[in-house]
């Protein structure tokens, strides 16, 4: 029979109680299902399956179509600034409301866990996940594809910080959706929220203000694909450009610490 | 009682929704290595109660300890010693019976791993999920969530066991299995559950509260409240003309009332007294010294608990 004095306790205290055992199960989710291969399949097919038609199909049924390799990079700075950002919200909005609406939040918070620990493992977890099934897995393919048209590797450093940029973009959307999460106890206001921002970052809402507020192209979060364009374009970068990286990395971190704050205050 | 003695200690213990008291000023101790019933009907503020003591909500006013620890400051401290079985328990559906238990133990339990295992399999066994063990819980049925909760509630050998509706979704069996577990557990433990089967409470507790409308109504070890409020009563069937021996009953100083009610078949008494010594050494002889009458029944009288938590709610309720 177990007996309880041979049984090593658990030494997290503080904030971290819990957090191991959180961030395993929340890896779990990801890893221990079939969620990481249907993620990189499905961003396979359309990220890389857009840059492969463009590469390897296009030349073929239109010849006179010259592309150049910074083509296909803007084209795929395009498509993973306007669509990837849609799955974090969708998986990431269930996170916390699936979890306070079926009754298991409230199981967890009966043991021995420090709330901040609840969030954050969902923060780490799902950034990892996306991270390696968005980011790195479609950014390795796409590299060795526009390698091979280019005939020559790319410069990897600025590519790194393409991949960098596009990892705060989405982390941002993470920081959004699960602070909403949080913050409501349905999923239409955050999935109405979070879509609504994406959609609004999609069509380039501060180029409509620009005009009359140009500071605005440097607070909103369309930002980080205008900055990611010029990059790959080879542009010179505006002279505040840490502006807008500055901006995002604040609000992301605000929103975890908003998410945590309020889901301190939860009642269950 | 010394406050070392009491594991759940709350004064003045409030909780408001909306303007509406949930729970209204709850002073409750709780000793140690009790099993104490926590009784009243549905919206009484047990759950809610409940909740508070675990730190899922904050008090509005008045606080509490548990261990002699607040249970809004040093929640995390206390839960480390608590297993807790919800009302409507609720776990991840993609997970077997052993997962659950085995992320459960994780959140008390570090290593050895082998030692948590053998813990998962022998509470498994405990609670007859053994066969059940690697099957999803997704097919599991009420009942056998229910023995899941208790699984997991007291897979970290807790001090003090809060269950809330424990045996609601058993059948007979699964109850009787429950009421087990909970004496099995008391040696060790401290068990603080709510319930609406007060044959249950009767049976094992030695401890109950009552609340009703938020409020504390009853609060005493399960013996006082059954001997009744109006002191001690025998109780004697009597054949036979028993009309001098209730008068020389009724002349002892230490007999306050008797109620008398004939049937056919005989004489009821209810004899109400203040001495309870001085009633069981000479009531039954001076009844009995009337050669005329014969008593067929004669002991003090007990009460069902139903009937005293009718009475104490009824009575709230109309007061």
């Amino acid at each position: 029979m177990a007996s309880a004095s041979v049984l090593q306790p658990v030494k997290e205290s503080g904030w971290r109680r819990g957090f191991a055992n959180l961030l395993r199960k929340e890896n779990g989710e990801w890893w221990r299902t079939r969620r990481w291969w249907t993620q990189s399949l499905i961003w396979l097919l359309t990220i890389n399956g857009l840059l492969a038609f463009l590469i390897w199909v296009l030349p073929t049924i239109a010849p006179e179509e010259e592309i150049g390799t910074i083509e296909i990079l803007v084209a795929f700075v395009q498509v993973m600034t306007q669509f990837p950002m849609f799955a974090v919200i969708v998986i990431a909005q269930g996170a916390l409301i699936g979890e306070k609406q079926s009754g298991t939040a409230a199981w967890i918070m009966s043991a021995p866990v420090s709330r901040s620990a609840f969030i954050l493992a969902k923060l780490v977890a799902n950034s990892i996940g996306f991270f390696v099934t968005i980011i790195l897995v479609q950014g390795l393919v796409a590299y060795v594809q526009i390698s091979l048209y280019g005939g020559g590797p790319l410069p990897l450093a600025p590519y790194l910080a393409l991949l960098a940029l596009l990892s705060l973009y989405l982390f941002f959307y993470l920081a959004l959706t699960l602070m909403l999460g949080a913050f409501f106890d349905t999923r239409g206001p955050v999935l109405g929220i979070a879509i609504s921002v994406a959609i609004a970052s999609m069509l380039g809402i501060s180029s409509l203000f620009a005009s009359f507020l140009p500071w605005i192209v440097l607070v909103l979060p369309d930002s980080i694909p205008g900055l990611l364009t010029l990059l790959v374009q080879g542009e010179p970068l505006p002279d505040v450009w840490p502006i807008p990286i500055i901006l995002m990395s604040a609000y992301s971190l605000l929103f975890v610490a908003l998410a945590i704050w309020r889901f301190r205050r939860e009642e269950f | 009682m010394e406050p070392s003695d009491l594991v759940i200690d709350t004064k003045g213990l409030s909780k408001t929704y909306n303007g509406v008291a949930a729970l209204d000023s709850l002073n409750l101790q709780v000793p140690k290595n009790s099993i104490f019933g926590f009784l009243g009907p549905n919206g009484a503020g047990k759950t809610t109660a409940i909740k508070l003591l675990l730190g899922l909500t904050r008090p509005t006013s008045g606080g509490g300890a548990i261990f002699e620890q607040d249970i809004v400051e040093d929640s995390v401290e206390i839960r480390k010693r608590i297993g807790y079985l919800a009302q409507d328990p609720r776990f991840y559906e993609h997970m077997t019976a052993r997962e659950t238990l085995r992320f459960k133990a994780r959140f008390y339990y570090r290593g050895p791993a082998d030692e948590i295992e053998a813990r998962i399999s022998e509470t498994l066994e405990l609670v007859g999920l053994a066969d059940k063990a690697d099957r999803s819980i997704k097919g599991f049925s009420g009942g056998e969530r229910q023995r899941l909760g208790i699984a997991q509630a007291q897979i970290n050998f807790p001090d003090l066991l809060i269950l809330d509706e424990p045996a609601a979704a058993l059948d007979p069996m699964g109850r009787r299995d429950v009421l087990k577990v909970m004496k099995r557990i008391q040696k060790h433990a401290t068990i603080f559950y709510s319930t609406h089967i007060l044959d249950d409470v009767q049976r094992v507790s030695d401890n109950v509260a009552i609340l009703n409308h938020g409020k504390l109504v009853a609060l005493a070890p399960i013996e006082e409240l059954l001997a009744g409020s109006q002191g001690t009563i025998y109780s004697l069937v009597i054949e036979g003309d028993a009309g001098s021996a209730q008068e020389r009953v009724r002349s002892q100083a230490w007999v306050t009332d008797i109620e008398v009610v004939t049937v056919d078949s005989g004489t009821t008494w209810q004899v109400a007294v203040t001495d309870d010594a001085a009633a069981k050494d000479q009531l039954l002889r001076l009844v009995m010294s009337d050669d005329q009458i014969t008593v067929t029944h004669f002991g003090q009288k007990t009460y069902a608990l139903e009937e005293i938590f009718m009475d104490i709610v009824e009575g709230d309720d109309h007061g």
